[in-house]
């Protein structure tokens, strides 16, 4: 597998604040990734320097192989959509569409037209007259037709109804079927694209929590619950993530592949084991108690 | 280089501030000058071409906060920012000169139209032959575009409170070197040398300028995050 994108040990302060701590993951050629984290994690930071809009304060970073900033190799092959994206306030929509070619090289007019209509964006009204919602979508349309190797959506559906989030969905993978490249979405809305994704990056605090394929990741995490005691004895010994008690009851998210013979036991114990969603195990392992965080290491 | 067209041609999509505004503001000055002049019969010579000028400075300063932070996360390289934005403001400049001069020849040509409105011919800087005239309008309008797009750039790298330091060590600065020209006695010099340059000796200082202006604003973009 090709690595489109190698952090090692990136870092970001501003003062005392560490936005981003000591960060290091890959990402490989044609897969979906998903950045997930609480707001202020450090996901945008992140991407910006990815994209050579802010400096990193330390650590390396090379995107398609060599450092993005000022290289026209890395920047040229590289579309990232922000939910903050200012676009010049003369612009109207189509002013947006027909300079984007001038810096997508594999921009695909007709599928942005398409992307358009399914969105029922008005190509003349100008960028600042149009709601939130519709700010996003041009994001999108811009995000999906540019084709670009690496993508880099961010939280690209603020304001947007459920009907064009799900729009959103449909197309890209449509899209990503045809012409595969490598998609990175930040979201906090993570039950949605759950499905669509490949490979997950959990950041909080500016630290990465999880770095682990979707696949493994939906088989790695159980919940038990049962009475206290014995969910406490089922549990020591592994990764616990979450304990919530409620009277004399717990319930526990494990981390980790339960073997056989731990499902036996838990059946003896009269526990009960179930499945923890994505999302699920995001809020727990970022989640209110930072005692939580450090566990999952 | 096509990123830098690309840059040329972003700019002008917004037509209405680039090409339109300056006349119609220009436009508009021009309008009161000849029902003024209309109105009396003395000869008129205004300054009111020096709003075009100065429009030329006012979207130095807005353009770099419009399209900086657009151009820049639609990954432009910052070099490709600067080189296409100054292209930009060379070809408006070049093209603004040489309407004004046209239409200027025009005033020439009806007698000042009519009424005795020097409005695009103006002592001193339209003395000269139609090159130097050309020159010194361009000269001009580019120094102060790249006077508005420094003061933009130092807006993006530093801030508002940047921004306003710059002001107050400039402002500083001037009030020392004046308190020094009045404290040696030399407003009688100082005031002869102004008073003695030459068109060319003008513009070449422009042209100086304008090149510290360039560096300056290079410098800060090539560091300046969006």
């Amino acid at each position: 597998m090709t690595k489109i994108v190698e952090v090692k040990d990136l870092s970001k302060h501003y003062g005392k604040v560490k936005a981003v701590d000591n960060v290091s993951f890959k990402l490989e050629e044609g897969k979906i990734y998903g950045l997930l984290g609480r707001n202020g994690a450090g996901k945008t930071t992140i991407m910006h320097m990815l994209t050579a809009q802010i400096f990193k304060t330390s650590g390396e970073l090379k995107v398609f192989g060599e450092e993005p900033y000022e290289n026209e190799n890395v920047l040229n092959r590289i579309c990232f959509i922000k939910e903050s994206q200012k676009y010049p306030e003369t612009f109207r929509v189509k002013d947006v569409l027909n300079v984007s070619p001038l810096f997508f090289p594999n921009w695909d007019k007709e599928f942005a037209m398409a992307l358009v209509e399914d969105f029922r964006l008005p190509l003349k009204r100008r960028m600042k007259k149009l709601s939130r919602g519709m700010l996003s979508a041009v994001g999108i349309v811009v995000g999906l037709a540019s084709r670009a190797p690496l993508t880099v959506f961010d939280e690209p559906y603020l304001g947007l109804d459920a009907v064009s989030r799900n729009l959103f969905y449909d197309r890209l993978l449509e899209d990503y079927g045809e012409h595969p490249r490598t998609i990175v979405l930040s979201t906090h809305l993570i039950d949605e694209v759950s499905q669509l994704l490949e490979h997950v990056l959990v950041i909080d605090g500016g630290k990465l929590l999880l770095d682990e394929e979707a696949e493994t990741l939906r088989g790695n995490a159980s919940n038990v619950v049962g009475a206290a005691a014995k969910v406490e004895s089922f549990v020591s010994g592994k990764k616990v993530i979450h304990r919530a008690p409620f009277g004399g009851l717990m319930s526990a998210t494990v981390l980790g592949q339960l073997s056989a013979q731990d499902r036996m036991s838990a059946v003896e114990l009269g526990l009960e084991i179930g499945p923890v969603s994505l999302q699920q195990m995001v809020v727990h392992m970022a989640g209110g108690n930072g005692k939580s965080g450090e566990a999952a290491q | 280089m096509s990123r830098v067209t690309g840059i040329v041609k972003t700019h002008l999509t917004d037509r209405l501030s680039w090409l339109m505004l300056p006349w119609i503001i220009l436009g508009s000055s021009f309008a009161v000058n000849v029902i003024i002049g209309s109105l009396i019969d003395e000869e008129i010579k205004t300054g009111g071409l020096a709003s075009i000028f100065i429009y030329m400075m006012v979207i130095g300063i807005i353009s770099v906060g419009q399209t900086y932070p657009f151009l820049i996360s639609f990954g432009a390289r910052r070099k490709d920012y600067f080189l296409g934005t100054s292209a930009t403001i060379a070809l408006v400049s070049a093209a603004t000169s040489i309407a004004l001069l046209l239409v200027g020849y025009v005033e020439r040509a009806t007698d000042y139209w009519g009424i005795g409105l020097y409005f695009f011919n103006v002592p001193y800087l339209t003395d000269g032959s139609v090159l130097s005239q050309f020159w010194i309008f361009f000269m001009i309008m580019m120094n102060l575009f790249f006077c508005g797009f420094a003061i933009g750039a130092v807006y993006r790298k530093v801030g508002r409170n940047g921004l306003f330091g710059v002001f107050i060590v400039l402002a500083l600065a001037l009030t020392v070197a004046f308190y020094l020209i009045t404290y040696f006695d030399k407003w009688g010099p100082v005031l002869d040398w102004v008073l003695d340059i030459s068109l060319f000796e003008l513009s070449n200082g422009l042209l100086v300028l304008t090149l510290v202006y360039v560096a300056a604003s290079y410098g800060l973009l090539r560091k300046a995050t969006v």
